[in-house]
Order: C-alpha cells, then structure tokens, then sequence
C-alpha cells in the first residue's frame, strides 16, 4: 500500500482512525510505522500481536 | 607530488549555459520550465552552506521530489560542503514515527522539508520517543507554515535552530529568517526575513515605482542565483524579466517575483501572497489570500482556501474551504461572523466548507485548483441568499 502510492500521509491517519474504531484497539503514534503498516497482512499482524479480536 | 588529473572538459560550455529545467505549476495552472544555470545552482548551493553553516560532519534529510526546487539545496549544497545528503524513502515521509525513527538512527544534523511535513512529525511523529538530539537546522520553505505549529515543534527539539527560507524556483532562494523564540499566543504569521547579502530587492507598486516605506508591493529581485528564462516561453520571460539601468549606461536584470511583501520597521520582509490571486468578483476586487490570512486567524482554523469559481455569466465569484485544528470546534456561523467582522460582504467566501483535509499539489501545498474544479463540477445549489 505504502509502496504503492495508494497511501498519502493523511489517509494513513484516517486508517488508524478507523482501525481503533473498529478494532477497539488503541494505536499510539509510535506503532503507526512502516513495519505495521506495509501492507494488510502486516496490520492484520500487528493487531493480533495488540490483542485484538 | 601527484600530477594534476587531466580533465576532459567541453571547450562549448560556460556556467551561464542550462543545468536544469525545474518545472513548476505556478499559480495559473499551466506549467513552466525554469531554466537555471550552473552558475545560478551554484550561488545558490554557496549562499545556503554559507547561511547554515554547512559542513562535511552535516547529515542532511532530502525528501523533496526532483522536481521541486527544496531539492537543490539536499543535493547540490550538501555536495559542496562535502556533507551527507540522506535521501528519506516516500513512505517515511507519510509514516511520521517511521521518518522520526530514521532521522534518531541516521543522526540527521539538517532537516529540510515543507511545513506540511514537519507538521506531520511533529503532530504523529511520537517525537518524546525519541533521541533527536542530533538535530542542529530545521529549515522549511514553499509555503507558510503557521505559527502555533512552529512554535511547538521548537519546543519539540529544543537543541535546533530553525529558519524560514523563501524564494520562488525562478530565483532559488533569496530571504531567510532565522526564527528567535516564538511568545506563546503569538500566532501572527511570521515573516521570511532579510535577503542574502548578494541580493537586491525592490519592493515596487503597479507604476514599478518604490512603494512608501511600509507599505506592500510586488517583490523584484537581483540575484546570482536567478533562472536564464522559461523553456521555450520567450513571452513569459518579457514577463517575468525586468531589465533596469543600475548604473551608467548599463542595464541588469531583475526577475518579478509576483509575491507581495512588505518591509517591516526591523527590516524584515513579510509575505502578503501572489499578485495574481486578485481576482475581480462582480466588480469588486478581491486579494484571495488577504482572505485566507482573514480565514486562517481565527483560533480554530488549521489551514484556509480561497478560490475563484466562475459564473455562468462569466464574472467569478469566491468560495472557502477549511481544516478545523484538533481539539477544536468550529461551526460556519462562527466562521462567518469571524470574516464579517474583518471582510466586506463581498469578499466573504461563499459557499464555505470545512474540509477534514486539503487537497494538496505534488509538493504539499494547498491545491486551490483542485477545490475550485471540485466545486465547478459540483451540482449546482440553490442560492440560498
């Protein structure tokens, strides 16, 4: 995603918005990086490792 | 003693002949080439390691796109000065923590950047995690960047100078202002500064005539590190070019910046917007970005838009757009009373809209062409009025 342009940096936080809401998982600034959030499986990775169900 | 390296050279070529063509979209929409020389890249590269003080222990960041003219001071002045030029990968630049990371483990002594992405840093960055004691410079050119926001990234990386730096493509860069402690509550837009001390400005009215001291007019400039001309646009140069005896019989060339500025008492110049964002809406003359500054004062207003959008009777009439500052509320009742209290009927934006993000250009500015296409396109509404 990241790679690919689809993702500017404001739509990036409108993705950790989201995600909270939906997830009920909190995202601090610090996890918003390339590591969890390269692609959707790195996400969905990510938020299992944050206990989400 | 080792010989001198013999160094094949073409025998044709001189500094004033074309280094680069930078293409800028300029404020109408239709892009230019700006042809500069490399003498022009290099008085250029000089005055900005001299200005800083660049020297071969700087690590600087570079994200600037090709394109755009902040990248000639990451390539060109960090060469001459024999620094590090650190070239930041797209995706840092839209991941803030990733990028914050990258210049703690890269230990980045320059940050050059627009104010957009500074912002970023300093808004997702998770910047108290970090070690950014390396920074010494954060530097920030393109557009304004707003004052409460400065002021809070200074106090983010308190062991950083920063400074303003402006100038249009054609010119590079010709003002700097290196910013002193910034009170809390002063959210005044704050200036670009002094020119280089090998530039000359004039700050001139409709006429070409000096303006009164203190009053604002159109930016002129002499300077070594101003474009030959626009590709191919010999009708743009007749333009943008102002030839002027400056002494005796012999004449220099001045480039017309466009931008309005005016000469504070310190002796500081202040930015007032593009010349050509006057436009005239039903007869009335209206500064689009005396309204954006209007539109951009009020206390819970992030970033401001004002555009012309054509009639269909071919006159033009304004609109607004703008981003609410986190933490904040703002109606449109409350933003209309703001402007009537400092605007004439007529130049109050109509429709106005708040936006949860401007649409931006390439190189992080507002895309004001983008909104008033959005609205051109957008059905027609009932005027309400």
């Amino acid at each position: 995603m990241l790679g690919s342009g689809l993702l500017d940096s404001l739509s990036v936080m409108s993705l950790v918005h989201y995600i909270e809401q939906e997830t009920n998982v909190a995202v601090p600034a610090e996890d918003v990086t390339i590591e969890h959030f390269v692609s959707l499986a790195a996400i969905e990775a990510y938020l299992a490792r944050r206990g989400a169900r | 003693m080792q010989a001198h390296p013999i160094v094949a050279h073409d025998p044709d070529l001189v500094e004033m002949d074309l280094a680069y063509v930078l293409y800028t979209s300029g404020s109408t929409g239709t892009p230019k080439g700006v042809m500069h020389s490399h003498r022009s890249a290099l008085a250029f590269a000089r005055v900005a390691a001299d200005t800083y003080g660049f020297t071969g222990d700087d690590r600087m960041s570079n994200h600037a796109p090709l394109h755009f003219d902040l990248s000639t001071m990451d390539y060109f002045s960090s060469a001459l000065a024999g620094a590090t030029t650190v070239i930041i990968p797209d995706a840092h630049t839209r991941l803030p923590a990733s990028y914050a990371t990258l210049i703690e483990t890269e230990r980045l002594t320059v940050l050059y950047a627009v104010p957009l992405a500074l912002t970023h840093l300093l808004l997702h960055g998770a910047l108290e995690k970090r070690d950014l004691s390396s920074v010494r410079w954060v530097l920030f050119g393109g557009e304004p960047f707003p004052t409460h926001h400065l002021r809070a990234l200074m106090a983010a990386l308190p062991g950083a100078r920063f400074s303003n730096v402006y100038g249009p493509t054609e010119v590079n860069g010709v003002t700097s202002w290196i910013v002193p402690p910034l009170a809390a509550g002063e959210d005044a837009p704050i200036p670009i500064g002094q020119p280089y001390a090998n530039v000359e400005t004039r700050i001139v009215d409709a006429a070409d005539q000096a303006v009164a001291d203190g009053e604002p007019g159109e930016l002129l400039v002499r300077t070594p590190t101003m474009m030959r001309g626009y590709w191919g646009r010999p009708d743009l140069d007749a333009r943008a070019l102002w030839s002027r005896p400056v002494f005796g019989h012999l004449s220099d060339t001045y480039h017309r910046t466009g931008d309005l500025v005016r000469r504070r008492a310190d002796g500081m110049l202040e930015f007032h917007g593009r010349k050509d964002r006057q436009v005239k809406a039903r007869g009335y003359r209206i500064e689009l970005d005396e309204v954006e500054v209007v539109m951009g004062a009020h206390a819970s207003v992030e970033s401001a838009a004002a555009f012309a959008v054509p009639d269909e009777d071919g006159s033009v009439h304004v609109e607004g757009a703008v981003t609410v500052r986190a933490g904040h509320t703002l109606t449109l009742a409350a933003l209309r009373e703001h402007l009537a209290a400092a605007l004439p009927r007529y130049a109050i934006p109509e429709p106005l809209e708040l936006l949860d993000a401007m649409p931006r250009t390439s190189t992080g500015k507002i895309d004001r062409r983008a909104l008033a296409r959005r609205r051109e396109t957008a059905p027609r509404h009932k005027d309400s009025t």
